[in-house]
């Protein structure tokens, strides 16, 4: 097996039971993430990005499949057999306000890490650890004493970046960890996980719906629709040529702050995302595709390289 | 990113750590009503211990004496008298006890329960939350009167078979109150956080889900005991609670109805006692509840 | 020149709350004129909302204080009573709100509550007239008149947003205010209101208030622009003014521009603004954006920052003075 890879997904499922059905928030996923590269994961609401996320990570228990993270399949692991991975494997949540519990100051909050994972056993040697934290990822030391509401969500975004450095994780789930944020903020953030990314070797899943985020910070792109899996590709591949019909109608859709583009009409697919509870078989694109075709509706387009890295699942390129 | 001189000015005097109770208390101090308030309270804790050193039971309280009886208030009996010439300041004083039993004990009692309950109800959710909230409705669909009867059938009549009947039927309002909000603090991300960093079960609850329903549990808290001192009165009332002669003050209350044109004192006195205590709880609650919540700093 | 509908002049407003004055709108100069679309773009705080509120009459009463002059088509907004306001709303001016899930009720159809709107504007119109009309407004921002008897949370929140809008053109407004219509919908679903927005104002010949973050959907849509900060228009122009790289512009502007990630190029680092947007009870002396500014000098620290202007182009900022 390769060595270099860090996280693997193997058929990965998860489903939800639903009163109205079962809800298929992660079909049949599959990837590799090679260490210190970071996988941008794009799709819009419900595609069950945020679930994919937490299923790897193991807060959601998988339907089915597996997760190798260094070789080790971590899917189906009790909460005990966890808790060595957890400290390699963090998250970076999508809300600063709730991700941050508002009753506990700055320092409680990054110290946490140690606290429960009964490291650094002197208040001292946390203190220290927690300032030398504030100041990687650029928090003012005064803030140390301070309550999250004190705090704008940049920074309260920062805290959550530093929670999840403490433990000096390889690989890190950023869940929309700048959605939430001002344009100006979006970008100092993006600014300071690429850089600890480059200095601590880090390996990142990066999942978001703005798709002009994630060009900046992934190697490789994945992009979902109701949990499948609909293309992936090299960042610059997927950008340059985009093959999945619903990955080009997420690139037409937005809107461009240049002039230039002005008069280029904004692509418009029909109809709204489908219900993910018992999807019906076929593509699940196919209700609001425009090339749709016979036979899109029977049967589930199988995922094909279509170029060396470039992979697609869609019947016009079976 | 540095921060602006103005967050400088606003957070440099927040260097120094504190601690969340320190803090707390901080807030509280500079509201004249909470202290008001929590000095009644102190006040009934400090009567209710100290009550033998400041009237005798036997002889004042429980005592007939027909020569004293319906005075009006006066140096010798700061209250008055009552029909059976009983010493209305002694009996008030000995009354706290009662009420102390009634209103806090079985509400700490009932609030302990409930607050385990909806933890685990909100942690576990599904199963666990769809038990909490039948053996809820069980308990709340019996009426607080047939339960009260029941156990003193079952117990007996006295004090602390009314604590127990009080305590078993505040666990409904308790535990709705509770469980609602440690469902939604369990929405929020950074329980999610806790998982991921390893944290487990009772860490969670301990360090996340307690600070964050501290709150309503005190405002449940503070509205139940004031309601279960009135309720106690009640049950005494109709004969299901503390029994006479004892100096309960709602029973003492309801002795006096057939004098109360005569003596309002008789009704004003006990009247008093409960409605300031019950004022005192509550208005502390508040405060208590407005100081708890970082986020209200300042803003009080 | 086409004719102003909105022209407001030195609008001042500041909250109160507990004795902290918040100065969320300073000095606000705004002219739209009928049939264009107009761009307010700033981010979180920059008193966007307000400017958007105070010309609907809507700022809460007692907590905040407007001062200068809001006119819609000469009619003066600013102080003006409820009944005058109640007249100017919904007829010349209506709003669409970021959040369309909290903004219908949910226990009525939303075909009723569009109704309810046609009613209370046109109350000699009788029931089958105004079905015909809620059928027809429905058609008009995409909906099929068959989910009229559906409810709020049957619909979608891009479906709930174009409800929205119907209710807010049902009286043909003049003025459409839109407030980050599309900020709490996916891209795909974005890109399909916009059109709808886009293609109405065509039909209506209204003009649209477009308050935003995005800088790519006021390039899209846009005519005019002014860049809000600290509450106050520190740039303004034509589309082709602010858009054009080859002009000087605001600090501010540029890093705006600097901070969205460009997906026509390899750059792999941002270049952000430091610091961040001042709370407006705490806004600096002098330009407010001097403390976060690259190229701030002595003068930017204190005294108002005149604008200067060449044709349309109008900046608010010492370098240009």
């Amino acid at each position: 097996m390769d060595e270099k890879i860090l996280v693997e997904c193997k058929k990965l499922q998860k489903f939800f039971n639903t009163p109205r059905g079962l809800l298929h928030a992660v079909d049949d996923v599959s990837f590799k993430i090679p260490r210190e590269k970071t996988l941008g994961v794009v799709g819009e609401s419900g595609c069950g990005k945020s679930t994919l996320g937490r299923t790897i990570l193991n807060l959601l228990k998988a339907t089915s499949g597996e997760v190798l993270f260094d070789g080790v399949n971590i899917a189906g692991k009790s909460d005990k057999e966890m808790l060595p991975y957890r400290a390699k494997m963090q998250m970076i949540f999508q809300d600063p306000y709730s991700s941050i519990d508002p009753r506990m100051t700055i320092s409680q909050i990054i110290e946490e890490p140690f606290v429960i994972n009964k490291v650094l056993k002197q208040r001292k040697e946390r203190q220290d650890r927690v300032r030398e934290l504030m100041e990687i990822v650029g928090l003012d030391a005064f803030y140390v004493n301070a309550y999250p509401h004190e705090l704008d969500g940049g920074r309260r975004q920062r805290i959550g970046v530093a929670r999840a450095l403490a433990l000096n994780p390889e690989f890190i789930v950023c869940d929309e960890p700048v959605s939430a944020l001002d344009v100006s903020i979006q970008a100092q953030i993006l600014n300071l996980l690429m850089d600890l990314k480059d200095e601590r070797k880090l390996t990142y899943m990066f999942i978001t719906h703005d798709l002009s985020v994630v060009k900046h910070i992934s190697n490789n792109i994945l992009v979902l629709y109701l949990g499948k899996m609909v293309e992936m590709a090299p960042s610059d591949l997927i950008f340059d040529n985009p093959v999945h019909p619903y990955t080009k109608a997420l690139f037409s859709a937005i809107p461009i702050p240049d002039i230039a583009y002005r008069h280029k009409e904004l692509q418009v697919i029909k109809g709204e995302v489908t219900s993910p509870i018992n999807p019906p078989d076929g593509c699940r694109f196919a209700p609001r595709c425009p090339f749709v075709k016979d036979g899109c509706g029977q049967a589930a387009p199988e995922f094909r390289e279509t170029e060396p890295g470039h992979f697609v699942a869609c019947h016009l390129y079976n | 990113m540095k921060g602006t001189e103005n967050d400088n000015a606003l957070l440099a005097k927040r260097v120094k750590a504190r601690s969340a109770w320190a803090e707390t208390w901080d807030r509280l101090k500079q509201q004249p009503v909470a202290m008001i308030a929590l000095g009644g309270i102190v006040l009934i804790f400090l009567i209710a211990i100290f009550g033998d050193l400041i009237a005798n039971y036997k002889d004042l309280a429980i005592a007939q004496n027909a020569a004293e009886k319906l005075q009006p208030p006066s140096l010798r009996h700061l209250f008055g008298t009552d029909r059976f010439g009983r010493d209305m300041f002694a009996r008030i004083v000995h009354g706290t006890r009662i009420a102390i039993a009634m209103g806090f004990v079985s509400t700490l009692a009932a609030i302990f329960v409930s607050v385990i309950m909806s933890c685990l109800a909100a942690i576990y959710g599904n199963r666990t939350d769809n038990f909490v909230m039948r053996v809820v409705d069980v308990i709340s669909s019996i009426p607080n009167l047939v339960m009260a009867i029941a156990i003193c059938s079952g117990l007996g009549q006295g004090l602390w078979q009314l604590v127990v009947a009080l305590a078993f039927g505040s666990i409904p309002y308790a535990t709705k109150m509770c469980r609602s909000v440690a469902l939604s603090v369990v929405q929020n991300e950074f329980i999610e956080a806790t998982r991921a960093l390893g944290g487990g079960t009772w860490y969670t609850i301990r360090r996340h889900l307690l600070p964050n329903i501290a709150s309503i549990t005190i405002v449940t808290f503070t509205g139940t005991a004031a309601f279960n001192i009135l309720m106690g009165a009640t049950l005494s009332f109709i004969g299901l609670g503390v029994k006479a002669p004892r100096p309960e003050w709602g029973l003492m209350l309801s002795e006096s109805m057939s004098y109360m044109t005569r003596y309002p004192y008789l009704a004003i006195v006990p009247g008093l006692a409960i409605v300031l205590t019950a004022l005192c709880i509550n208005t502390f609650g508040d405060y208590l509840r407005d100081a708890l919540d970082p986020q209200l700093k300042g803003k009080v | 020149m086409a004719e102003t509908l909105l022209e407001i002049r030195d609008l001042n407003v500041r909250y109160t709350t507990d004795g902290i004055i918040a100065r969320a709108v300073n000095h606000v100069d705004l002219n739209i004129e009928a049939g264009e679309i107009f761009g307010l773009v700033g981010e979180t705080g920059a008193g966007k909302t307000t400017i958007a509120l105070a010309s609907m009459g809507l700022l809460p009463r007692y907590t905040s204080q407007v001062e200068g002059s809001i006119k819609f088509k000469g009619r003066e907004i600013a102080g003006a009573n409820e009944n005058v306001l109640r007249d100017i709303r919904g007829k010349n001016i209506s709003m669409i709100f970021q959040d369309p899930m909290t903004s219908l009720n949910p226990v009525f159809p939303v075909g009723t509550q569009i109704g309810d709107v046609i009613k209370w504007h046109n109350k000699s119109l009788s029931k089958a007239e105004v079905e015909t009309q809620v059928d027809e407004i429905l058609k008009m921002v995409g909906i099929a008149p068959e989910r009229k008897r559906e409810y709020p949370h049957q619909f979608s929140g891009g479906m709930k947003q174009r409800v929205m809008i119907a209710i807010a053109i049902v009286c043909k407004p003049d003025l459409l205010i839109a407030d980050e219509p599309t900020t709490a919908l996916d891209v795909t679903i974005q890109a399909q209101v916009m059109m709808t927005m886009r293609n109405l104002q065509k039909q209506l010949g209204s003009s649209v208030l477009l308050i935003t973050h995005d800088l790519g959907l006021v390039a899209m849509f846009c005519d005019k622009v002014s860049v809000l900060y600290g509450g106050e228009i520190v740039e303004h122009g034509a589309l082709e003014d602010i858009f054009d790289n080859s002009r000087s512009h605001h600090p501010y502007t540029v890093g705006l521009f600097g901070s969205l990630p460009d997906l026509h190029s390899r750059a792999s680092r941002l270049n952000p603004i430091a610091g961040l947007m001042p709370h407006p009870a705490e806004l600096p002396a002098g330009c407010k954006f001097h403390p976060r500014c690259p190229e701030r000098m002595e003068k930017c620290q204190t005294g108002e920052v005149g604008a200067s202007s060449s044709g349309t182009h109008s900046i608010k900022c010492h370098l240009f003075a």
